[in-house]
């Protein structure tokens, strides 16, 4: 088997609150294969977005750090890698699309400056050149006539221009993971079509893989091969998204896909009320209570809940799932 | 969380969770104690210290520790420690007064400017900056020495020529409150200006105003000791300034005379700046999630 | 039986720096009957919740009538708007910012019945904790701050304001959008049940089709200040006509659309156009893929195709658009 492109193993982020660690992701375990997208999914306070700061090292410390695993990007470990090698890591291999587009861009230079500038000091590309470069990644994000738009300041671009330009400049290295992080929450629904629409077609060209952070089940099912749902900083199922939506096993997992109106064409007539998850995310401090974090929440909670987490079982056809009712079924 | 606890948590005011984050600030709890005991010791101290500080009492330029009165005699044979105890109480005063009067111009100008935009901003602002231009302590020496100089001119003057930026700042905190959904959804059940202005935003806008306040003693005491180093002090009351302006021509003969009151000014006022740092980062969220 | 609420040609204009002006809604017209649910569709720029506000009275009208129960509500002022207030009330967005920070909760949902003077001390503190129990409340939570609250429970605050009068009408802005997707259901699921139970109407305002679609009983497709189409829910999903309401359509994510493939999908080319001088002619042409001479040239009227169907397109009931209609269709479940 070869290795995949990137593997993580067992890892475990803790935050330091009076004198604690607290870990908020743990015994998260996963692998990403060479032009393949994983969607992430949970709630908010889930640890999906420090999951992803820590595969390029960027778990802010203070207070945050990897207390435990491995994270082997081509089987080179990054956890505990010199801020050198990160930043070479950062820069050529893995790179990563925030939410808020505008505060993630320079407002004191051009874009195709800042595209420029990444270019330069990746290639080693002359100035010229690094231009010239710089166009030609905004004309593959579908930003029109970018020879004129390159000398445009974040500003004066609207929200959807402002996100591809992002992609630019994290596209501009040909990264082998591109990481995105609810990319496209800030954005309009015909906007954020069109920069899925990109994505896809991206990847085509380039061959990238990508993780994709969200909370949107329509999202994860029209861009993305696989799926891991994470609760309370663990994986408690993962499979192939065909499977996450249409037969999922966790009940938190049955609970998010069902919980969110569907469109319909036509319209049922009589309208439901939605599946309802009830409460709210434990917090991380919280965690050290027995039992499966979910349980509180749960509509098919059983006695053992309470008292055992489920460890995550691998099944028959290759889907994993962390909950008793599946090795209730098993057995 | 509330779901699955059974008791209701304890109610945590923003003001309780900002004094929590004070009292973990030890230099601001240090600067608090020098305070209250600057305070408490003008307060009380002349009834306990009773030795009369205008009087002369022992021989002119005494060093301190050399008679009974223990910090020396200035050069009229004053007793130095006497001085001070009561200079501190017109200085606070001056400067407690003259802090009240900066932040209620500046609070009361820069609510309306920034809550009501438009001319009448315009208006404010333009006055605002006139104020901002004139040269601080030429203005406020001109005020005393027309309405002549006892302590409440002092604090006017001081008040009048300080309250700029207080302003500024006011009004940039209410035109980003009142764009805020709460204060839309307090019109939409029927909320006027009056309460807006002064029960929502203000309240709202308050933690950069408390610690903008604090320094503005801290600024005032300040300016007092300038006005009174140059003479334009009320007569019938002795200040920190006024004893450092006093004892200067002697200053070769007895630095004590000055070393003193500018001692208490300088900790005076590096309480305020300690406390007000102390305010700054309790209101301050970002520092308060870590 | 009145109209809860009247819209007739309603402009809101906003002065920009330059002498020039936004025109953020311009020329808006519907009805809301008792006890439904009106959603007006549409992206950022649409002027969707410029229109609600104005409607809300909490925006300047700049031209238009608003009739609330059948009264003219447009320009009233002190005594006659705290009544209207009374009447109509506001769900906000983001329920970190709509709770004043300062204030415990049993007295946010308190102070519309002290500002607009309803009952006795007695009877609003009674009708607090009735309140409370209403929208999924302990009575204990009484005394917390907003920030002592997770975000659903925040917006279950924001919901008790807005009933606190007993209003008919209530102008849910966005509600949902700043929740996580678990507690959208939660919040979903109590608007609809205080509609069932209290007979409330909702001017219901979103960018998100498929919660509009399971909500309202009216939709209206907004478009850089203009309706461009509006109809039932039944008409609208059934058959929509407008190329701008397809491309809505078309841009949700939906579970059922497993790897569907771009092209299938209509595409929205750039941005839409500045709303301080709107071009001549329809408004989307220039991102329309139909668009023709003529789109360019008039503007189509807001025309009744059938029922109380009516879109705002010259070519609406022409073959090719009839045909993208069906492929959307095709891509989602019926209902």
């Amino acid at each position: 088997m070869t290795t995949p492109l990137l593997s993580v193993r067992d890892l475990e982020i803790a935050f330091r609150s009076d004198g604690t660690d607290i870990p908020v992701v743990r015994d998260l375990s996963f692998d990403l294969a060479h032009g393949e997208t994983l969607g992430i999914v949970g709630e908010s306070g889930c640890g999906k977005s420090i999951t992803a700061l820590s595969l390029l090292g960027l778990v802010p410390s203070p207070p945050g750090r990897v207390t435990k695993g491995q994270i082997l990007f081509e089987g080179e470990d990054l956890v505990g890698a010199r801020e050198q090698r990160l930043n070479q890591v950062r820069g050529n291999d893995i790179s990563m699309v925030f939410q808020e587009p505008m505060t993630s861009l320079n407002p004191v230079y051009t874009i195709g400056e800042q595209i420029a500038e990444t270019a330069r000091v990746h290639f080693g590309l002359s100035k010229a050149k690094a231009w010239k470069r710089a166009v030609e990644m905004l004309s593959l994000v579908g930003i029109p006539s970018p020879d004129q738009r390159a000398y445009d300041y974040p500003h004066q671009l609207s929200g959807g221009m402002r996100q591809r330009v992002m992609i630019a400049i994290a596209l501009v290295c040909e990264p082998k993971i591109l990481i995105a992080d609810e990319p496209t929450t800030a954005l309009d629904v015909t906007v954020q079509a069109q920069i899925f629409d990109l994505f896809q077609d991206l990847k085509r060209q380039i061959g990238a893989a990508i993780i994709l952070i969200t909370h949107d089940i329509g999202v994860v099912a029209q861009m993305t091969d696989r799926v891991m749902v994470m609760y309370a900083g663990r994986k408690i199922e993962e499979g192939p998204v065909a499977q996450f939506v249409r037969d999922p096993r966790h009940p938190y997992t049955s609970g998010l896909v069902s919980c969110i109106p569907r469109l319909m064409m036509p319209p049922s007539d009589e309208v439901e009320d939605l599946f309802e998850i009830p409460g709210v995310v434990p917090a991380p401090r919280d965690l050290n209570r027995p039992g499966c974090p979910f349980s509180p929440r749960c509509n098919r909670v059983m006695p053992r809940c309470r008292d055992e987490n489920p460890a995550l079982e691998v099944r028959a056809d290759g889907r994993k799932v962390a909950c008793w009712l599946e090795t209730e079924v098993a057995a | 969380m509330t779901d699955v606890t059974t008791t209701a948590p304890k109610p945590v005011s923003p003001s309780m969770q900002a004094w929590r984050m004070f009292r973990q600030n030890h230099a601001a709890v240090l600067g608090l104690g020098i305070l209250i005991a600057i305070i408490v010791i003008s307060l009380l101290g002349p009834y306990i210290y009773t030795v009369p500080p205008r009087d002369m009492v022992w021989m002119p330029l005494t060093p301190p520790g050399t008679s009974e009165y223990v910090l020396g005699t200035d050069y009229l044979g004053r007793d130095l420690l006497a001085g001070l105890i009561n200079g501190g109480r017109v200085t606070l005063a001056v400067g407690f007064a003259a802090a009240l009067i900066t932040v209620a111009i500046g609070i009361s100008v820069g609510a309306l400017a920034g809550f009501f935009g438009g001319r009448v901003d315009n208006f404010l602002m333009r006055v605002t900056e006139f104020f901002q231009v004139l040269p601080n302590l030429l203005f406020a020496m001109v005020v005393v020495m027309l309405f002549g100089p006892d302590l409440l001119n002092i604090s006017i003057a001081i008040g009048i020529v300080s309250w700029t930026s207080t302003a500024r700042l006011t009004r940039g905190e209410f035109m980003r409150i009142r764009e805020m959904d709460f204060v839309k959804a307090e019109r939409s059940i029927g909320a006027g200006n009056t309460r807006l202005i002064w029960r929502v935003i203000l309240p709202n806008a308050a933690p950069p105003l408390i610690v903008v306040s604090a320094l503005a003693i801290g600024t005032a005491i300040l300016f007092e000791a300038g006005l009174s180093f140059l003479g334009l002090s009320d007569p019938n009351s002795t200040s920190w300034g006024r004893m450092i302006g006093d004892n200067r021509p002697y200053i070769l003969d007895s630095p004590w005379g000055v070393t003193f009151p500018g001692l208490c000014i300088f900790l005076t006022v590096l309480a305020i700046s300690l406390i007000g740092d102390g305010l700054n980062d309790a209101f301050n969220p970002k520092l308060r999630e870590r | 039986m009145t109209n809860v609420l009247e819209v007739e040609n309603l402009k809101v204009h906003f002065p920009t720096g330059k002498g020039g002006k936004v025109h953020a809604v311009d020329g808006l017209s519907f009805t809301l009957a008792p006890g439904t649910a009106f959603g007006l569709v549409g992206e950022s720029g649409s002027g969707k919740t410029t229109a609600a506000m104005a409607c809300a009275r909490l925006t300047d009208i700049t031209s238009g009538t608003v009739r609330l129960n059948g009264r003219d509500i447009t320009h009233v002022s002190g005594a006659e708007l705290k009544k209207a207030r009374r009447d109509i009330q506001v769900v906000f967005q983001d329920p970190y910012a709509s709770l004043n920070p300062r204030e415990r909760a049993g007295s946010i949902v308190r102070r519309p019945m002290d500002l607009l003077e309803i009952g006795s001390p007695s009877e609003r503190d009674a009708r607090v904790d009735e309140l409370f129990a209403l929208v999924g409340l302990r009575p204990d939570q009484k005394d917390l701050f907003p920030h002592q609250f997770s975000g659903g429970q925040r917006q279950r605050i924001g919901v008790a304001r807005a009933l606190a009068t007993n209003p008919g009408l209530i102008v849910c802005d966005e509600p949902v959008s700043a929740l996580d997707v678990a507690i959208q259901a939660q919040i979903l699921n109590l608007l609809g049940r205080l509609k069932r139970d209290l007979g409330l109407s909702y001017l219901f305002i979103s960018h998100d089709l498929a919660v509009v679609q399971h909500l309202c009983d009216q939709i209206a497709v907004m478009y850089l200040g203009q309706i461009v189409e509006i109809g039932s829910r039944k008409e609208l999903f059934t058959r929509p006509l407008h190329p701008y309401t397809h491309a809505l359509i078309s841009a949700v994510p939906s579970p059922e659309r497993i790897g569907l493939d771009g092209n299938a999908r209509i595409r929205l080319k750039g941005d839409p156009p500045s709303p301080i001088s709107p071009p001549e002619g329809c408004r989307f042409a220039g991102r329309c893929a139909f668009a023709e001479d003529r789109c360019r040239a008039t503007t189509p009227p807001l025309r009744v195709i059938e029922g109380g169907h009516a879109v705002a397109c010259h070519r609406a009931e022409e073959p090719d658009l009839a045909a993208i209609a069906i492929a959307q269709a095709e891509s989602l479940p019926a209902g």
